[in-house]
């Protein structure tokens, strides 16, 4: 197979419950009133269906995702909330300063463990007296300037056995590292250099296109092992017949300046434009409104 | 609102029956819907019991953790009426009979179009209004640096695609489950009952169908419950149905006595093919573990667009 650029997809679709916006309104009022601290979020992914339009995994937001009691078994995943008093503020807030910030934030965490360089942002409009809600979701991916990441081998994982051990391991974590045996060695940095393999949990749907987060992974990895030139790197999926390994070649360009973080993230509209959402929820909350529709 | 309320005192009030009858009237008891329940996560992982959260209302004649049912964002590709009435809905004719007929479009009405249900305006709100809203939002749009997200494979969703989750409880006043729809855009953001309405098919949508909030959940989340006043009767007729079937196969397979493992496989997919295997071995025939599986071919009648078989393509 000859080398091509490695391709990513946005590691999920969000789906906020109205219960969400609901407690947003109920704390804006009695808890941040004005206060535009950054508000930690928990949620999941939900890579358990199997529904062949979706190319990634579901983030869900609901009332519950401001409560750090969560008890999900899917794919734990934590966020952060700013809500703007205005949305003059949220309009005139840098958004691609925002995001470079959280990616080096990420990838700074990233090098302590590995598994804290994934989250996604939230930033949010509450007009509580329209009942329309503005926000817009970012997972912040990143990549050193000076690296191209190339594939240069693809291939299911076939043996259900090998699948099961890796998944077994990765419960929680984001990655794992496997040494040239494919034994499991850990899931931090100190076992980094006895490793020849890693394994990465991917919330991806499409075919072999693993998903961005994957990315600050190995930029990561990249990062800690200056001189590693190929790598393979397995993909766990749910399920065993569209987890895939990858041999990834990482070409750092000689001569380039400093490196510096490439980032990418905010989430795009059905149009897949870089704008946010409203919603409106006039007809679902607003107490009037219930009234006139109800039967 | 007021029968929504009424319905819900009744809920309260009306005593909990342990008694099985559920081969001659259609009901179940709290009992037989845990029992169906764990069937159907059994047979399809994408039905879940609840969480055991601060977020559920507990009622107590049931065990804490089997509340309710729910599967999460189950696709909806097309809407109700592009399986029924493709004319009407293509030539935009806004008040079919049906429509008017409700008596309760004060505030707009159903929306009939089919079009894309992308981030458009309130059904309700004018057209300026709206298009004020989508250049706002516009002026919002970050201009992206080509080569910052050149290695991301973009799919945005499909802007006609929407997405449910499906919930089921035990109805205590008809001792039946009770099937709660609560719908997002492909974008996320959360349907309103009028876009919901467009999902659940024209015969049902104005007599069943109904706007009330969750009521097994402590926030509220307004959602379209079918009534559960017929169901025990469909529900009675349809086990029946299955009845005859199975005894039918039974009959003929007795007469040929060979060929029975792979008879189940290759024929043309019925709706009571699926749960075949486990049936084998009764007698009387049903068994009350299969009611909520046949009570999902009844709701995929209510609700056509709803994908509720997508799980089979994993089988």
């Amino acid at each position: 197979m000859s080398e091509t650029q490695l391709k990513f997809c946005y590691p999920f679709i969000s789906f906020i419950d109205i219960s969400f916006f609901q407690e947003l309104a109920r704390l804006k009022l009695e808890v941040f009133k004005l206060d535009t601290e950054l508000r930690s979020l928990y949620s999941t992914i939900n890579c358990n269906h199997r529904d062949q339009s979706s190319q990634s995994g579901h983030l869900f937001l609901d009332s519950q995702s401001f409560d750090a009691e969560g008890s999900s078994k899917d794919v734990p995943l934590s966020g952060s909330l700013l809500n703007f008093n205005t949305l003059e503020d949220f309009r005139d807030f840098d958004k691609t300063k925002f995001l470079n910030e959280k990616a080096r934030t990420l990838f700074e965490q990233g090098l302590k463990d590995p598994n804290h360089c994934i989250q996604f942002f939230m930033l949010s409009f509450a007009d509580l007296k329209k009942y329309k809600f503005y926000h817009w979701i970012c997972a912040p991916s990143f990549q050193m300037s000076d690296t191209s990441l190339l594939v240069n081998r693809n291939e299911f994982i076939r043996d259900v056995n090998k699948f099961d051990m890796l998944a077994g391991h990765l419960q929680n974590k984001w990655i794992g590292f496997l040494d040239k045996n494919e034994n499991y060695l850990g899931d931090q940095w100190s076992v980094v250099n006895d490793a020849s393999a890693i394994m990465i949990r991917d919330t991806s749907f499409a075919p072999q296109t693993p998903s961005a987060f994957a990315k600050n992974l190995i930029t990561l990895v990249a990062h800690q092992r200056p001189k590693l030139e190929t790598i393979r790197v397995y993909f766990i999926r749910n399920e065993s017949d569209t987890s895939y390994w990858l041999r990834i070649q990482i070409k750092r360009h000689e001569g380039k300046d400093a490196a510096y973080l490439k980032t990418s993230g905010w989430e795009r509209n059905v149009q897949n434009k870089l704008i946010p959402k409203l919603t409106d929820l006039n007809s679902l909350v607003n107490p009037t409104k219930l009234a006139e529709q109800s039967v | 609102m007021l029968r929504s309320t009424l319905s819900s005192w009744r809920e309260f009030l009306t005593p909990v029956s342990h008694k099985s009858t559920f081969q001659s009237t259609g009901q179940i008891t709290p009992e037989e819907f845990v029992q169906a329940g764990e069937y159907l996560c059994h047979m399809f992982p994408t039905w879940k019991w609840n969480e055991v959260t601060r977020a559920v209302t507990y009622r107590d004649f049931l065990p804490r953790e089997h509340q309710f049912l729910v599967t999460r964002k189950v696709p909806c590709g097309r809407r109700a009426e592009q399986f029924t009435n493709v004319r009407d809905a293509e030539d935009g004719a806004d008040e079919d009979g049906w429509v008017i007929e409700k008596g309760e479009t004060s505030s707009g009405g159903f929306e009939t179009t089919v079009g894309p249900a992308g981030p458009k305006g309130p059904p309700n709100g004018n057209k300026a209004g709206a298009q004020d809203i989508d250049e706002l939002l516009e002026s919002f749009e970050i201009e992206e640096a080509e080569e910052d997200s050149d290695d991301i494979v973009a799919a945005a969703p499909r802007a006609d695609r929407r997405y449910y989750d499906l919930y089921i409880a035990y109805s205590t006043s008809y001792r039946v489950p009770k099937m709660y729809l609560v719908g997002f855009q492909g974008d996320g953001a959360p349907l309103t009952p009028e876009q919901m309405f467009e999902d659940i098919s024209p015969d049902y949508r104005t007599k069943t169908a109904t706007i009330e909030k969750l009521p097994f959940l402590t926030s509220s989340v307004t959602s379209v419950s079918i009534h559960p006043c017929k169901h025990a009767n469909v529900m009675r007729v349809l086990m029946g149905k299955v009845l005859q079937v199975k005894q039918r196969e039974r009959a003929a397979r007795a007469a040929e006595a060979q060929g029975v493992e792979t008879s189940g496989l290759e024929k043309t997919p019925g709706p009571e093919d699926d749960w075949e295997d486990v049936q084998e071995d009764l007698d009387i025939g049903l068994r009350v573990d299969q009611y909520l599986i046949v009570f999902l071919k009844f709701m995929a009648s209510v609700t056509p667009g709803i994908e509720h078989d997508y799980t089979m393509e994993g089988w």
